[in-house]
C-alpha cells in the first residue's frame, strides 16, 4: 500500500491491528469504528490523494509515518494548560506530528503562544488543524483522537511524538504561492490576535475594515511577512460590518511588518508548479482548504504531496494558504 | 564553528546581520528572537538568544553548512 493513502475503515483497522504507526484523518464517524493502537488523528472530509483533491465521507486518509516504530513513539493529548509542553516533550532527534481541532481554546493559545514554548524551532513540530465538512460549519465541532486511548476530542489536541536514529534529520518544507507585494503598503498591528479593527498603515493609523473597502483589497490574497526569507501567510477570514472588525484564520503579531500578498497569474497553474519541487522521503503532507478552493483542486493532484485539506496548517507555529511537508533526510 | 562569543552571533539574533536562509526552523527561529529582542534588548537576553541561536546551529550543524560559510564570512 501507498504510505500516503485513501483507505476504507476495515483497511484502516487491519493497519492499526498490524501495528502500524498512523496519522489519520476522515470523518469522525470513521474514525470512531477504529480499534486502538498507535494513531491519531483529525476530522475532516477533504483530501488531496493518489487521484487528486477529493472529498468524501467515505474512506480514511491514512499517512503511515515514516522511520516509525512502536518503540520510539509516544502518544499525548494536551489541554489549553499543557500544550506549552509540546516541544519539551519531544524527542531530541526526531518530529512531532500536532493535530488541534479548529476553533477551540487549545487551537488559539497555540496559535497565539506557540512560538514562545520552550525548545520551539529546536524540535520539528508539522501538523494540521482539523475542521469539519463546509456546510457543517458552526453545527459540528470538529476533533482529534488519541487512538492509544480511543478518544474523540474537541477540546485537546492530540501528538505524535517520533524519535528518530542519529543518521536520520527531520525537516520541515512549506510550498506558499504568495509572496509580499513589494510595492504594497507596509501594515502592522499593536496587539496579536485572530481579529483587527486598526491598525498602521506605512505608519498611519487607520481602520482595517476602511483600508479594506478603499483599496477594494481581494481578500483571497493573504498578508504576508518576511521571516528572514519564509513568507508567511495571514489570511483573511471576514469582515464583521457592523463591529468593523476584521478576522483573520490566524493571528496577526504585534512587532512583525505584514504586506498583501501580491497577485497570483494563474492560482490553479501556479499552485500545480510549485508542488512539482525535489523531496526525497515524505512523511508527512498537509494542505489548506483555502488553497483547495481558490487552487480548484478538487481533482486536480499536487506532486506527490498527498495529505488531508485543513483548516490550518502547523509548521512550527500555525499557517494559512500553505501547503506543508515533512522531509526525512539520511546523513551517514 | 565560529565560537560563541564572536559578535557574529550577536549581529544575527539582533538582525544587524542581513541573512537570508531557506532553512524554515531557522528562518522561523531567527524572526522569532529578533522581534522579541526589539531595538533596545538588554545585554543579557542578547545572550540567551545568542545561546539558543548557537545550540540550534549546533544541532543542524550538518544541514546549515551554507548558513555557517554566510556567517563566518
Amino acid at each position: 500500500m501507498n504510505s500516503h493513502a485513501l483507505c476504507t475503515v476495515q483497511e484502516t483497522a487491519e493497519l492499526i491491528r498490524s501495528g502500524k504507526i498512523l496519522s489519520l484523518a476522515g470523518d469522525e464517524s470513521l474514525l470512531a469504528q477504529l480499534p486502538r493502537g498507535s494513531w491519531i488523528a483529525g476530522t475532516i472530509p477533504y483530501f488531496i490523494a493518489e487521484d487528486g483533491g477529493v472529498e468524501t465521507r467515505e474512506k480514511i486518509f491514512v499517512t503511515e509515518l515514516a522511520q516509525a516504530d512502536a518503540a520510539h513513539i509516544q502518544i499525548k493529548s494536551y489541554t489549553i494548560d499543557t500544550i506549552k509542553n509540546i516541544a519539551r516533550d519531544a524527542p531530541e532527534n526526531g518530529y512531532t506530528v500536532l493535530i488541534l481541532p479548529a476553533t477551540s481554546p487549545v487551537h488559539i493559545e497555540y496559535a497565539n503562544r506557540a512560538r514562545d514554548y520552550e525548545d520551539m524551532f529546536i524540535k520539528p513540530i508539522v501538523g494540521w488543524i482539523s475542521g469539519v465538512h463546509l456546510s457543517d460549519l458552526g453545527k459540528v465541532a470538529p476533533k482529534v483522537a488519541n487512538g492509544a486511548v480511543g478518544s474523540l476530542l474537541a477540546t485537546e489536541a492530540v501528538a505524535m511524538h517520533v524519535a528518530l536514529p542519529d543518521n536520520k534529520m527531520a525537516v520541515i518544507h512549506i510550498l506558499n504561492l504568495f509572496r509580499q507585494n513589494s510595492a504594497g503598503d507596509v501594515i502592522t498591528f499593536a496587539q496579536t490576535g485572530f481579529s483587527a479593527t486598526t491598525c498602521r498603515v506605512n505608519g498611519a493609523e487607520v481602520v482595517l475594515a476602511d483600508y479594506i473597502a478603499t483599496g477594494k483589497l481581494n481578500l483571497a490574497l493573504p498578508l504576508v511577512a518576511d521571516y528572514n526569507g519564509a513568507q508567511i501567510n495571514t489570511s483573511f477570514q471576514d469582515i464583521n460590518e457592523a463591529t468593523r472588525q476584521v478576522n483573520f484564520y490566524a493571528p496577526v503579531f504585534a512587532g512583525i511588518e505584514y504586506r498583501q500578498a501580491a497577485a497570483v497569474g494563474d492560482y490553479v497553474h501556479e499552485f500545480e508548479a510549485l508542488a512539482q519541487v525535489a523531496h526525497t522521503e515524505i512523511a508527512f503532507s498537509c494542505n489548506c482548504i483555502l488553497n483547495y478552493l481558490y487552487g480548484e483542486l478538487q481533482g486536480r493532484k499536487t506532486g506527490d504531496l498527498n495529505g488531508p485539506v485543513t483548516f490550518g496548517e502547523v509548521a512550527y507555529q500555525l499557517l494559512n494558504q500553505t501547503l506543508v511537508y515533512l522531509d526525512i533526510q539520511t546523513h551517514d | 564553528m565560529l565560537d560563541k562569543s564572536n559578535r557574529k552571533w550577536r549581529e544575527l539574533v539582533t538582525g544587524k546581520l542581513a541573512f537570508r536562509t531557506d532553512n524554515l526552523g531557522l528562518q522561523m527561529f531567527l524572526k522569532q528572537t529578533s522581534t522579541r529582542l526589539g531595538g533596545q534588548p538588554a545585554p543579557a537576553d542578547v545572550e540567551k538568544a545568542v545561546a539558543e541561536i548557537y545550540g540550534f546551529f549546533v544541532k543542524y550543524e550538518r544541514i546549515l553548512q551554507k548558513e555557517l560559510a554566510i556567517i563566518s564570512k
